[in-house]
């Protein structure tokens, strides 16, 4: 190939509509977060975990669930991250925190958002509570993100 | 059970951008040079493997383009896996320990330029809860590394000393990308990109490809003078949704480990192996291989770092290429770990060659925080 | 290298749209009814492989990174092959690999599509140079089929005959997508033309759908189950996309991958020693073209094979009992479904008045891309 061969580059943007089935589980959440702002989980008969955010099946066990327990609006933060870089997808402008929170009464963390005045004040444990939107589709951000508590005002 | 060896590798300069090859085309290159440096036709070849992602080229089936430049006429028996070549090569692996092929030539390309890697690998994740929030690998890394620095007390320094220790080591391997000798400071200066992860414990984008030719006993020492043998390997998966996971734990790392440790009589690996070659895509995530894979005990994974003993000269050099810090072709990264370990114990890994290295370890990941994991152990006779 | 068995079949009743279950419960629908099947659990699984096509047909990249906990891949392995349409056959056949090589004695494989969830066609031209050239599956293969006519003066009305036998097959298959009854060759010829000459009767449709499997080493195979089916050939081979077939309508890598199967298994004259087969047609007159390609006849003669009734129900060598590519779609799973189907004929096992009387010997096939990938297994009553 001869040296002043010009490499074209072809743009394109892809945008591909998806509507996806959410299944038994994943709509009683949803429904759940938004007609009630009410935040379920499902219990595992074989390992006894309440998994939240609800689906219709243990991870770890491979076992059906079925036991509706329903969870605290608010919960300790596992761990966590402020983001710096921005990009389209992140629900919210920089700084912003993603979180791994344990509702009070579930096994496992929700992975969500944190909305703080002071993020140097967040550590493992710090206590969030759920920030609810006004208009809600039965989406997770019917959660609108978690402050900390006593921030949500 | 059947012996099965590497031996032959080829790989691409990794870099930030090849504007002049699509994707599968950067096949061509590294499959003819492998077939050659195993000095045979290809012809002989009696599986192929490939690894590679659709989604990263926005196109379906685009795979399929690879077929031609991996010589697929007169009809080749190919089976391609939409997963890192890494298990590409485990299924090569799998259809020659049957005894019914002799050899296999696994590829797998990659072009982390075409795409935005963070939108690409959003849609990996559970659709309805995870997916959703906007996450990707970036700050889901920095949410395990934050989760392991508290649970063990490993600083901010001890990353930026992997990310240093790495790119330094890629001095010396001329396919790496990022090759630099800086300084713990240096690293810490770079910019934040989501807390505690700076730009420098993050990996590059990388464009490239990888080949390597595998063989059964009775054919690998006709093609090799000193094949590197497969005598262990293993592969497990945790949990793909990420808040139901302990970030700061691996057990599909230690459950990949235990498992090939096992089939290649592994007890102690810190001194068993010469020298691992692991997928650290941040740089935490080597100080949690450590720990997972046995080279040092729980929480100790900064401990061990600060020790030297996993430097290029140290008792268990770890990543003497450089790693995934150094070039990061998402989809081959774990193929490329396991040719340069082939390649230490073939004793053909140039300027990065641990001297007298016999026995290897390489470790491959796919999914966000070490989510699914291989280990393979590669000896020589 | 040992043998190994089929030892679990299950699969979803295949529909236009799943709107009941996401993509992980479809999975598990079929996965578990396999394991019950097998009268196993998920912890009885040592390894799972998976096979669906583009992924970009459901929105979830790398799926099996999700599904690993839905399929009890959890602490264990888990593989995902993606070969076009050949997908399932390729995913069945790594399944089989996976046991027969000894590293695992029982592996669970399943194969989908939950391609309600997108709009396929437009994922399909993406590939082929934007939205701006819309071509779908048929229209690739509707050359090829013209070229077959022509070249060997076939009556026309051959291609919808292919119809009217898989669909009134489906009739008799319970989980068949397939369900308005049984057609006439003037119900065919008179749907409309999609892709000339394949009309809307002869073209597959797209289903949501699952298929699953489970795989058993030869020493516990006969524990598992009290019918055993054994695997006599697995084959994959392909050529590359550029449709080699030049002048001819015989693609090279069906013939290399039926040769092979039948020298695998030991078979001289498939006609005689297989009792059916269920091959991937997904527009009718492609049915000849693979009649040929996998050896059933002489090239050229495909169209005779059932012009004389013998690859019908009712004939001596049935293709398709199932309903088949034509009448259920689902397209990763598919050349799994082909598998699982031969592998029900053998066991006696075909629900719903579609059971071919005493099969010893079955044949599946499944093909993807521009029929340039192809999968055959062979599976026998009998342990080789």
């Amino acid at each position: 190939m001869a040296d002043n061969t010009e490499l074209v580059q072809r743009q394109v943007e892809i945008e591909f509509p998806y509507q996806s089935a959410t299944g038994a589980a994943v709509s009683r959440f949803l429904t759940a977060l938004r007609d009630d702002k009410r935040i379920w989980g499902l219990k595992c008969p074989r390992c006894q975990r309440v998994v939240v955010p609800a689906q219709d099946y243990c991870d770890v066990c491979a076992e059906d669930m079925s036991e509706w327990v329903e969870v605290g609006q608010e919960g300790e933060i596992v761990t966590w991250t402020v983001v710096r870089n921005e990009n389209t997808l992140y629900p919210h402008k920089t700084p912003f925190a993603y979180a791994l929170i344990r509702l009070d009464g579930a096994d496992t963390s929700l992975l969500h958002t944190v909305v703080a005045r002071d993020y140097a004040a967040i550590k493992g444990g710090s206590r969030v509570r759920a920030v609810w939107k006004d208009e809600r589709t039965g989406h997770i951000r019917d959660i609108g993100h978690f402050a900390p508590v006593g921030e949500e005002a | 059970m059947r012996r099965v060896a590497v031996v032959a590798v080829a790989q691409t300069k990794f870099q930030r951008r090849r504007p002049d090859l699509m994707p599968a085309q950067m096949v061509y290159g590294v499959c003819k040079e492998v077939v050659a440096k195993a000095g045979i036709d290809r012809s002989e070849i009696d599986f192929t493997a490939a690894g590679s992602a659709d989604y990263l080229e926005g196109r379906p089936f685009s795979f399929g383009q690879a077929l031609r430049y991996e010589g697929a006429w007169p009809p080749i028996n190919e089976t391609h896996l939409e997963m890192d070549g890494g298990w590409a090569a485990y299924y090569a692996w799998i259809r020659l320990v049957t005894g019914k092929y002799d050899t296999a030539l696994v590829t797998s390309w990659n072009k982390s330029s075409e795409a935005s890697i963070h939108h690409v690998m959003n849609i990996a994740l559970d659709p309805f809860y995870e997916s959703a929030i906007g996450a990707g690998p970036i700050p889901l890394a920095a949410l395990q590394a934050r989760a392991y620095m508290n649970r063990t007390g490993v600083t901010s320094e001890h990353l930026a000393k992997v990310a240093v220790k790495n790119r330094r080591n890629a001095l010396k391997n001329p396919y790496a990308q990022v090759k630099k000798d800086s300084t713990v400071q240096e690293a810490l200066s770079s910019p934040m990109l989501s807390d505690p992860l700076h730009v420098a414990d993050c990996p590059p984008i990388s464009d490239g490809a990888v080949a390597i030719i595998l063989a059964a006993e009775g054919k690998a020492e006709r093609l090799c003078s000193r094949p590197a043998w497969v005598t262990g390997v293993h592969h497990a998966s945790d949990s793909g949704i990420i808040g139901f996971r302990d970030l700061a734990e691996v057990p599909a790392v230690r459950a990949a480990a235990q498992g090939a440790y096992k089939m290649a009589g592994i007890s102690d690996p810190l001194r068993d192996l010469d020298v691992a070659e692991v997928c650290e895509t941040f740089s935490h995530q080597e100080l949690m291989l450590y720990e997972g894979l046995g080279f040092c005990g729980p929480g100790e994974g900064g401990k061990l770092l600060d020790s030297g003993m996993t430097e290029a000269g140290g008792e268990l050099a770890v990543n003497p290429s450089g790693g995934c810090l150094a070039a990061d072709p998402i989809m081959c990264r774990s193929l490329v770990r396991l040719g340069e370990a082939a390649l230490q114990v073939m004793g053909q890994a140039e300027e990065r060659q641990v001297p007298g290295a016999k026995r290897a370890l390489a470790h491959g990941t796919y999914g966000e925080c070490l989510q699914g994991n291989i280990v393979w152990i590669l000896e020589a006779d | 290298m040992r043998n190994a068995a089929v030892v679990g079949i299950g699969q979803t009743h295949h529909v236009s749209k799943r709107l009941d279950l996401n993509m992980a419960g479809m999975v598990r629908e079929a996965a578990q009814r396999a394991l019950a099947d097998a009268q196993l659990t998920f912890n009885d699984i040592d390894a799972v492989v998976i096979g669906s096509a583009p992924d970009l047909f459901e929105g979830v990249a790398l799926p099996e990174q999700w599904l690993a906990g839905a399929l009890g891949a959890y602490g264990k392995p888990i593989l995902r092959i993606h070969t076009m349409g050949s997908v399932g056959g390729c995913t069945a056949i790594s399944a089989f690999y996976h046991v027969a090589s000894g590293v695992f004695d029982k592996v669970l494989t399943v194969a989908f599509e939950k391609q309600s969830e997108a709009q396929t066609t437009w994922v399909f031209s993406a590939g082929s140079g934007g939205r701006s050239f819309s071509s779908g599956a048929g229209g690739a293969f509707a050359p090829v089929a013209r070229f077959y006519i022509d070249r060997w003066k076939v009556p026309l009305e051959m291609g919808p005959r292919v119809a009217v036998k898989d669909r009134g097959n489906a009739m008799r298959n319970p989980y068949a997508h397939w369900k308005k009854g049984a057609v006439t060759l003037e119900d065919v010829m008179n749907s409309p033309m999609l892709w000339d000459p394949f009309r809307y009767l002869e073209s597959c449709p797209t289903s949501d759908g699952a298929a699953a499997m489970v795989f058993a080493a030869e020493d516990i195979a006969p524990k598992i189950h009290r019918k055993p089916v054994w695997v006599k050939s697995a084959v994959a081979m392909t050529e590359s996309l550029t449709m080699s077939m030049g002048m001819k309508a015989l693609p090279p890598a069906a013939v290399a991958c039926a040769k092979r199967a039948y020298a695998d298994a030991g078979i001289t004259n498939p006609r005689k020693e297989l009792q059916m087969a269920e091959i991937y047609t997904p527009f009718s007159w492609i049915e000849f073209i693979l009649y040929e390609g996998l050896g059933f006849c002489d090239e050229g003669q495909g169209w005779r094979l059932l012009e004389e009734g013998v690859t019908e129900f009712g004939g001596s060598f049935p293709v398709d009992p199932s309903g088949g590519v034509i009448s259920t779609n689902p397209i990763g799973a598919s050349g799994m479904l082909r598998m699982l189907e031969a592998a029900l004929q053998v066991r006696g096992d075909a629900e719903g008045g579609h059971q071919v009387p005493d099969v010893r010997q079955a044949l599946g096939h499944a093909y993807g891309g521009t029929i340039n990938y192809h999968a055959v297994m062979i599976f026998s009553d009998t342990k080789p």
